[in-house]
C-alpha cells in the first residue's frame, strides 16, 4: 500500500500548501477592506476624536463605579422580569447555562456570536451534557463544521475558501436532505439560511453574547449584520446573554457613542443592520418572543485587571480593528494565537486569562509598531500593555536564560529600525507559514537560538491571574 | 454568592472597601439624570432626503406613498413586480390594522412563521443620521416580524423620522411601557461577508427592506 500511502500523504502536503496560500489571500483581502472601509468611514466623521474621548471618559466612569453600574443593571433586568446570574469563573458560567438548559429541556441550542461563551469553552460544557449547539452567525458555522476556533472576532472563518465551504456543506448537510453542492456565494447562503431556518424555529434555548449592557433600561444589545442574533433571542422560549461584567455602560445616551464607533472601527459601517436592544422576557399580551430570560454575568479574572497595570483592557469593545491593522496578525491568521481572541488584544487578553507560561510567545510576536494603538476607538495602548506583560514574564522568571538573551537582543535590533525592518519582512514571510499550524506560536522570526531554547517550560500551575492577586495581597 | 465575590474583588480592586459613598452615589445619579447626549456628527442635509439617501446606500428600497390609503395599493404592487405570493403578516396597529385588502389579498395579525415571505410593519422612529428605521415591540407589533420573512415592508411616517438616534431614546422615554421588551433598530436588509468576503443580502432575515415613506398631507420642509 505503499503508493497509497505516498499519495495520501501528498494529498496531506499539498492541501497544506493551498490552505497556506489561500490564508494568505483570505488575510489579505479581509485585511484590505476593512482597512479601507474604516478610513473612509472615519474620514467622513470629524467628529471621531471627540467620539473616543467621550466613549474613553464613559467607559473609565463606569469601570471606577462598577459595582455601582452591577447592581443597578441587574436591579433594572429583575424588574423587567428577567434574571441575573452571576459567575465567578468560566465553570461557573457553563454550570449556569447548562443548569438553565437542562431546567427548559432543552435539546438544541442556537447561539449567536459570543465571545464570552468562546472564552470558557461552553461548547464542550454543552456537549457533555447531551445538548446539541448549532452556531447561528454563518462564519461561526462554517468553522462549527470544520471543528475549528474563529480565527478573526468579526470574521470567524476569514480563512475558509468558497470551494472549502461547499465541501463543508455537502458532508453536513446531507441529514437535511440537501443533495447537490452549492457552488457560488448566492447558493452557499441560502443553503446556510435553510439550515439554519430550522434550527432557529425548533432551539428551546437560544443564546447570545452582548455588545453592552445598559444600566439604565436592564437591556442587554446584540449588534449584527445577518439578524442571527435577533432569531436566537426571539424564537426560543429561552434567552440567555452571555457578558463580561466590564459591558455595563450607564445610560442610552451612552450607548450612542459606542454604536457611532463600534461598526466604523469593526467594518467601517456606520451601523450594522441590526442593533436591538432586549428588556426581559414577553410581556404580557405579547403574542411572541422567549418566556424566560437570563443574564450570566462573567468574571473571569475581570474584577483582578480592574485594580492592576492592565485595567485599561477592559474598555476593549471587541470591534476587531486591532487585529485588521496588525502586521503579525495578518500574515499569520487568528489560529496562531491558540485561543479565541487573537491579534494584538489577544496578544494581552490571553497570557491574562491563561497564564504566561501557556502563551509565553503571544506578548513577545509584536513588531511594537504602534498602529493598532492609533486605530483602537478604546485608545488602549496595546502596545505598552504587551511590554508589561513582557517584563512580568522577565519577573516572574518563567523564560529560561537563553530566551532572555534573544529578548535583549531582539530590543536591541528593533532600536535600529533599518536593520530590524529588514529582519522582521524575512520573517513576516515565514510567519505565514508557521501561523498555520494551531496553537500558539512555537518559533518565533528573528529569535531561533530562542525558541529553540524554550520549547515548553514547565508550567507552575498558578495562572498569571491568580499570582497577581496574590502579590496584590502582600502589597496590601 | 458569586455576586457578593465579584462585588468585593471589584471594591478591592477600586481600593473601596465597601458600595459608595453618599457623595459620590449623588454624584452618579446626578450625571445619569442630566440626560444629554454626548457627540453626534453634525449634518444641514434635509431629514427626509438623508433618510431615503442613507437607506438607499444600505441597499434598502423606498417608495413615497401620499395618504394610509395608498399602502394597500403600493404593496399589492410590490407583492407582484417580486413574484411573491398574496399573503402577509402585518402589525396590528394603525396605520396597517384595518386596511381593506380586497379578495385577492390575505393579511393575517399574527407573530411570523418560518414560511412567511411577507411582513408590513410601522416604524416607531427613523433616524435621518444612518438610515436607520425603529421598530418597537408591542402586543401589536411582533419582532419576529422584522427578522423571518424574506421581505419587510416599513410605513414610515414622515413625522417620525429625527435627525439622532438621540432623539430615539428621548422618544421612548415618554413611552408607559419603558423599556419596552424590544427596541429594534434596523439599518437595511440582512446581510453577511463570510463568504470571500463578499456581501450577500438575505442571510438570516429580510432580503429587501422596503420603506413606504407616508407623507403628512403637507408641504415638506427640513
Ligand atoms: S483593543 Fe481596541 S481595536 Fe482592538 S478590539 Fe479592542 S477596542 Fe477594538
Amino acid at each position: 500500500m505503499t503508493v497509497a500511502q505516498s499519495s495520501k500523504a501528498f494529498k496531506v502536503r499539498s492541501r497544506r500548501a493551498l490552505l497556506d496560500n489561500d490564508l494568505r489571500e483570505a488575510l489579505g483581502r479581509a485585511r484590505g477592506g476593512f482597512v479601507e472601509q474604516r478610513r473612509a468611514a472615519f474620514e467622513a466623521l470629524p467628529e471621531f476624536e471627540a467620539l473616543r474621548d467621550a466613549a474613553n471618559e464613559i467607559r473609565e466612569h463606569t469601570l471606577s463605579h462598577l459595582d455601582y453600574y452591577l447592581e443597578r443593571y441587574a436591579a433594572n433586568v429583575e424588574i423587567n422580569g428577567g434574571t441575573v446570574h452571576w459567575a465567578s469563573t468560566a465553570e461557573d458560567m457553563n454550570r449556569i447555562v447548562v443548569d438553565i438548559c437542562r431546567r427548559a429541556g432543552a435539546k438544541l441550542v442556537t447561539k449567536g456570536k459570543s465571545m464570552v461563551s468562546e472564552e470558557t469553552d461552553l461548547h464542550h460544557a454543552l456537549k457533555a451534557a447531551g445538548i446539541e449547539r448549532m452556531e447561528t452567525d454563518l462564519g461561526e458555522y462554517i468553522i462549527q463544521l470544520a471543528d475549528e476556533p474563529p480565527s478573526h472576532i468579526i470574521a470567524p472563518a476569514v480563512h475558509k475558501t468558497r470551494a472549502q465551504i461547499t465541501e463543508l456543506f455537502h458532508a453536513n448537510h446531507a441529514r437535511f436532505g440537501i443533495e447537490g453542492r452549492a457552488e457560488d456565494r448566492t447558493a452557499i447562503v441560502a443553503e446556510a439560511r435553510r439550515v439554519l431556518r430550522e434550527a432557529f424555529l425548533s432551539a428551546d434555548v437560544g443564546i447570545t453574547g452582548a455588545n453592552f449592557l445598559i444600566a439604565e433600561t436592564g437591556s442587554n444589545i446584540i449588534v449584527t449584520n445577518e439578524g442571527n442574533g435577533d432569531l436566537t433571542s426571539c424564537l426560543p422560549k429561552v434567552h440567555i446573554v452571555t457578558a463580561g461584567i466590564e459591558k455595563v455602560i450607564p445610560t442610552l445616551e451612552d450607548l450612542s457613542v459606542f454604536l457611532r464607533l463600534l461598526g466604523r472601527s469593526a467594518t467601517g459601517q456606520e451601523m450594522s443592520a441590526y442593533s436591538t436592544l432586549y428588556s426581559g422576557p414577553a410581556r404580557p399580551g405579547d403574542s411572541d418572543g422567549p418566556a424566560e430570560y437570563h443574564v450570566v454575568l462573567l468574571d473571569n479574572g475581570r474584577s483582578t485587571m480592574l485594580g492592576n497595570e492592565f485595567h485599561e483592557m477592559l474598555r476593549c469593545i471587541r470591534c476587531g480593528a486591532c487585529l485588521n491593522h496588525c502586521p503579525v496578525y495578518s500574515h499569520i491568521g487568528g489560529h496562531a494565537y491558540g485561543w479565541v481572541y487573537s491579534g494584538p488584544m489577544g496578544s494581552v487578553l490571553t497570557p491574562l486569562f491563561k497564564g504566561l507560561e501557556e502563551s509565553y510567545d503571544l506578548p513577545n510576536a509584536c513588531t511594537l509598531n504602534g498602529r493598532c494603538q492609533e486605530v483602537c476607538p478604546m485608545r488602549i495602548p496595546l502596545p505598552s500593555l504587551l511590554r508589561r506583560l513582557r517584563q512580568r514574564q522577565v519577573e516572574a522568571k518563567i523564560t529560561p536564560a537563553r530566551q532572555r538573551l534573544a529578548l535583549s537582543m531582539w530590543s536591541r535590533l528593533a532600536a535600529r529600525p533599518r536593520v530590524y525592518r529588514f529582519v522582521t519582512n524575512l520573517s513576516m514571510r515565514s510567519m505565514a507559514w508557521l501561523g498555520r499550524r494551531r496553537g500558539a506560536l512555537r518559533y518565533l522570526p528573528a529569535g531561533r537560538g530562542w525558541t529553540r531554547g524554550r520549547d515548553m517550560p514547565a508550567p507552575e500551575g498558578a495562572t498569571f491571574m491568580t499570582r497577581w492577586r496574590r502579590r496584590g495581597e502582600q502589597d496590601t | 454568592m458569586s455576586r457578593e465575590r465579584i462585588l468585593a474583588e471589584i471594591r478591592r480592586s477600586l481600593k473601596r472597601r465597601e458600595a459608595l459613598d453618599e457623595n459620590v452615589r449623588r454624584g452618579i445619579e446626578a450625571r445619569n439624570a442630566d440626560i444629554h447626549p454626548h457627540v453626534q456628527p453634525a449634518y444641514d442635509e434635509d431629514l427626509v432626503e438623508r433618510l431615503v439617501r442613507k437607506h438607499r446606500d444600505l441597499h434598502g428600497s423606498v417608495e413615497p406613498i401620499d395618504t394610509a390609503l395608498h399602502i394597500v395599493n403600493a404593496v399589492i404592487a410590490y407583492l407582484r413586480d417580486n413574484d411573491l405570493p398574496q399573503r402577509l403578516v402585518a402589525a396590528d396597529r394603525a396605520p396597517v390594522k384595518d386596511l381593506p385588502w380586497g379578495d385577492g389579498v390575505t393579511c393575517e395579525h399574527r407573530p411570523a412563521r418560518g414560511d412567511d415571505a411577507v411582513a408590513l410593519s410601522v416604524a416607531d422612529a427613523a433616524i435621518a443620521e444612518t438610515g436607520t428605521i425603529v421598530v418597537v415591540s408591542s402586543p401589536d407589533s411582533p419582532m419576529t416580524h422584522n427578522y423571518l420573512p424574506e421581505h419587510h415592508i416599513v410605513v414610515v411616517p414622515v413625522s417620525v423620522v429625527v435627525r439622532w438616534q438621540e432623539d430615539v431614546w428621548r422618544i421612548l422615554r415618554k413611552r408607559p411601557d419603558f423599556p419596552p421588551r424590544g427596541i429594534a433598530m434596523i439599518s437595511g436588509p440582512s446581510k453577511t461577508a463570510d463568504v470571500e468576503q463578499t456581501i450577500e443580502y438575505g442571510a438570516h432575515g429580510p432580503r429587501n427592506v422596503h420603506l413606504l415613506l407616508l407623507g403628512d398631507g403637507q408641504a415638506r420642509g427640513a
